[in-house]
């Protein structure tokens, strides 16, 4: 019996000394790892691989990485304040979940703010209004970073007002960006910028978005043309004094030689407000606003269990803070509350 | 000197949330060099429970088990003891020439002393013909005959069985019989456990019986049986006017 | 001796469970899988490979050990096979110890035939490997040595389901330390820090074997920190292995 406990004694003596060794061995460890490399950070596996290894838990793995990025974040701020290791954490998160919209906008907040990289910052939120096209979030951000950091850049109003024209054309955004928009878009002529714009994304190697950017230059040749139609009719209004009633009258006039041609197969027409139009242009806003209504209409009937008994239902009881509108003048949507089909 | 000696022997096992169980209380049981003895029981008796402790496979609550005079729970005294199994598995991917050959290797056998066990066991339980075979593909009497093997590598003076006969077949167990006489010719001590009284009565010097987890006799078989042979109790009844005896007790 | 005869035994076992088809498995993942990630990203193909291979030497070794490791004991005692083994003149350790070294055994015949498979893939396709590629997979066997002896004393305590989950817990976690120390300053001076930093020093630290980033990427990593390492997961496995010799030695079979 006394043979056996002292055998006990002896292996749990070995065991505590073989413990002892391992904790001096960890602290050893440490201690060179620390040397060799600042943060356990570059164990982030490359972002490309991970997301094919997360067994389907992309999301959840992502929000996990979103925290330690602020957690990274906070810590830097109050120490070195490198952010070395900021670029590649967003660039995971939003592989691994690519509608974060938070983490591109903050993510793009902070690479701009704290490390001063508004190409990278801009970079980022670029993917994501590729991949979020309805986030009204992403472009504001995008012309608050040239409003605040690209101050010197000759053209960096320009730009801003651009992209708050896109994140109001989401039909989603808060009065607040509607507003800024407006002054800034009253003061300038953003045609070439955005002519510019587009053909920087003809080169791009995805087919999509060239496909996306042809399609947007033509857009842009026909809101170019409504808005020379819409200075001869001005000038014919001023010589007439009374306004144009067809394009004809501009003809006959020698103010245009004829209209032009649409590529994409609308029509030039005059409103009853007496400004120029384009059906391709109105066609394309209204694909886009219907398209709003339908989802706004299935999230409401997802929450309250029937059609709303009017649109503006939709405006009273959410999700919208105004109705995105009809871009044909005077027309107004066509809803059924039976069906919730909406034209 | 007494090939096997139990002092006070006790078993108790405890599980988490289930009441105790005395599998063995107080048991004291001798055997004595070049017998064999017979031990009987139902069931659950606990003869099982007494040959594990006698193999150091359990660790007794109480007393002590002895064999040539030697603690059981000494690993030197093992040397002297060959163990069948109830029902004995080997790794099923070994042939039986490897399964003696690993066997003899644990108990510390040179490689000629292995080679020897096994022409002496091959030649004594049959294996030549099967001797490449895994024991994957075995039947229960192959298996019985290679857990025999096992049990005579290094030709160990005492040689305990758990139920040595059960589960096979007349040719079987005629067999294992043969074995057990000529092995207690060769002077050894063969200690088994069985249900199966007609063996037991075939075999043994002496038995002792075994009533839930107490020893209520041990003795000659012809001592407890009553000498004369037309007054004799066949072993049968004396087992069951035991067990009744231990019904009442308890 | 005993030891190695156990062991030799165990190695037999396995290798006729056909353990070693996992081999088959890894070849097919290390080439197809290399080749799709290779298609999906842009010009680091290399690389790749070599990350792809790194982990899946880790991952089908973490495998063999987690689920061989944890029915080691476990099965022995199921299937009864040991009676007749724990009833010849031996120690209890031996036992346990053949069992662990057999298994180890396997682990480094099929580490390096992974290896050996990984690097010809490797230099087939035009790449080089530098020292710190092997470094990685020795850090990865090291790590195998502590899961398996971790596998190994909760096969003598419970099932190999309930083991497996275990040690696979023990595994996710054993690579999350960083988390217990790197906590936000409002944490200083608190009990939860401290219990955490306890953590810390206690979970087996897995991390610590996982040098498979830099060696894909080609950083370098000091030799006094791969022999610190190495020395962590001796200290440890014995560790565990004597508290399996000891929770063994007392166990009613």
């Amino acid at each position: 019996m006394s043979g056996l406990s002292r055998k006990g004694f002896g292996a749990l003596f070995g065991a505590a000394v073989f413990f002892a060794l391992m904790l001096v061995a960890q602290h050893q460890v440490d201690n060179a790892r620390n040397k060799t490399f600042k943060s356990e950070l570059l164990y982030l596996p490359n972002a490309a691989l991970l997301q094919h290894f997360t067994a389907g838990m992309n999301s959840i793995i992502s929000d996990l990485l979103w925290i330690r990025c602020v957690q990274y974040i906070a810590e830097e701020n109050q120490g070195e304040r490198a952010f070395k290791w900021l670029d590649q954490m967003l660039d995971t998160v939003v592989r691994l979940d690519p509608y974060f919209v938070d983490a591109y906008r903050y993510g793009g907040m902070f690479l701009a703010a704290l490390k001063a990289e508004d190409s990278a910052s801009l970079e980022l939120i670029e993917r994501g209004m590729v991949k979020n096209p309805g986030a009204w979030q992403l472009p504001y951000e995008a012309a608050m970073i040239y409003l605040l950091n690209r101050q010197s850049d000759p053209d960096s109003q320009q730009k801003a007002a651009f992209y708050l024209a896109m994140s109001a054309a989401t039909g989603n955004a808060p009065p607040l960006v509607m507003d800024i928009a407006a002054k800034l878009q009253g003061r300038m002529d953003l045609f070439e910028i955005e002519r510019d714009m587009w053909n920087n994304l003809l080169k791009s190697p995805d087919t999509l978005l060239r496909e996306l950017a042809a399609r947007k230059l033509q857009e842009l040749t026909l809101r170019k043309a409504c808005h020379v139609l819409n200075q001869r009719m001005q000038q014919f209004a001023q010589t007439a004094g009374r306004p144009a009633a067809s394009f004809d009258e501009l003809v006959q006039a020698g103010l245009i030689k004829a209209v032009p041609p649409d590529p994409l197969g609308g029509r030039f027409f005059i409103d009853p407000d007496g400004k120029v139009q384009n059906t391709t242009l109105l066609d394309s806003i209204k694909a886009q606003n219907t398209q709003l209504i339908r989802d706004a209409l299935s999230k409401y009937r997802e929450k309250h269990g029937t059609w709303p008994p009017d649109l503006e239902d939709l405006v009273r009881k959410g999700p919208f803070t105004q109705l995105p509108p009809n871009p044909y003048k005077g027309q107004t949507w066509q809803y059924d509350p039976k069906t919730g089909e909406v034209n | 000197m007494d090939a096997i000696r139990t002092e006070n022997l006790s078993k108790v096992y405890k599980g988490i949330g289930k009441r105790t169980v005395h599998s063995l209380t107080e048991l004291n049981l001798t055997v004595g060099e070049g017998e064999v003895f017979g031990f009987l029981g139902r069931n659950g008796a606990g003869k099982t429970t007494t040959i594990k402790i006698l193999c150091s496979l359990l660790k007794p609550a109480g007393g002590t088990a002895y064999i040539f005079g030697e603690n059981a729970r000494n690993r030197a005294t093992r040397r002297l003891l060959g163990y069948l199994p109830e029902q004995p598995y080997f790794y099923e991917y070994l042939t039986p020439k490897e399964t003696l050959d690993f066997y003899g290797r644990l108990r510390g056998l040179s490689a000629a002393e292995r080679a020897r066990d096994w022409d002496r066991l091959s030649e004594m339980l049959e294996l030549r013909e099967i001797a490449g075979d895994r024991i994957k593909s075995f039947s229960k009497g192959m298996r019985q005959r290679v857990g025999f093997a096992v049990a005579l590598v290094g030709d160990p003076p005492l040689l305990i069985l758990d139920e040595p006969m059960s589960g096979l077949d007349p040719l079987g167990r005629r067999m294992i019989r043969d074995i057990i006489r000529h092995q207690h010719e060769l002077g050894k001590t063969i200690f088994f456990s069985s249900h199966v009284l007609s063996d037991v009565e075939q075999l043994c010097d002496r038995v002792g019986i075994l009533v839930k987890g107490r020893l209520s006799k041990q003795g000659q078989i012809d001592e407890l049986l009553g000498g004369q042979d037309n007054q004799r109790e066949t072993l049968e009844d004396y087992f069951l006017r035991e067990q009744q005896k231990g019904d009442l007790q308890l | 001796m005993r030891i190695l005869t156990m062991a030799q035994n165990t190695f037999r076992e396995a290798v006729r469970d056909k353990v070693l088809y996992v081999l088959l498995f890894f070849a097919a993942v290390v080439i197809f899988g290399s080749k799709a990630l290779a298609w999906i990203s842009i010009g680091q193909d290399i690389k790749i490979v070599k990350d792809v291979t790194l982990a899946a030497i880790s991952l089908f070794g973490v495998l063999i050990a987690i689920f061989v490791g944890t029915s080691l004991i476990y099965k022995e005692i199921d299937k009864r096979t040991l009676y007749t083994i724990i009833s010849q003149p031996m120690h209890r350790y031996e036992f346990i110890l053949g069992k662990y070294v057999g298994l180890m055994a396997l682990l480094a015949v099929v580490t390096l035939i992974m290896t050996g498979v990984s690097a010809v893939y490797v230099l087939l396709l035009g790449g080089s490997l530098e020292k710190m590629y092997f470094l990685a997979v020795l850090l990865i066997y090291c790590k195998l040595t502590l899961v398996t002896a971790i596998a190994l004393l909760l096969s003598s305590l419970s099932s190999p389901i309930l083991g497996a989950i275990i040690v696979f817990m023990a595994y996710i976690f054993g690579h999350a330390t960083g988390v217990f120390l790197n906590l936000p300053p409002q944490f200083d001076g608190t009990l939860a820090k401290q219990l955490l930093e306890i953590a810390y020093y206690i979970v087996p630290n897995l991390s610590n074997f996982d040098i498979r980033s830099e060696a894909a990427n080609g950083v370098p990593v000091s030799l006094g920190y791969v022999a610190w390492a190495i020395t962590y997961a001796a200290a440890y496995t014995g560790v565990f292995l004597i508290l399996a010799a000891l929770v063994f030695e007392e166990k009613d079979v």
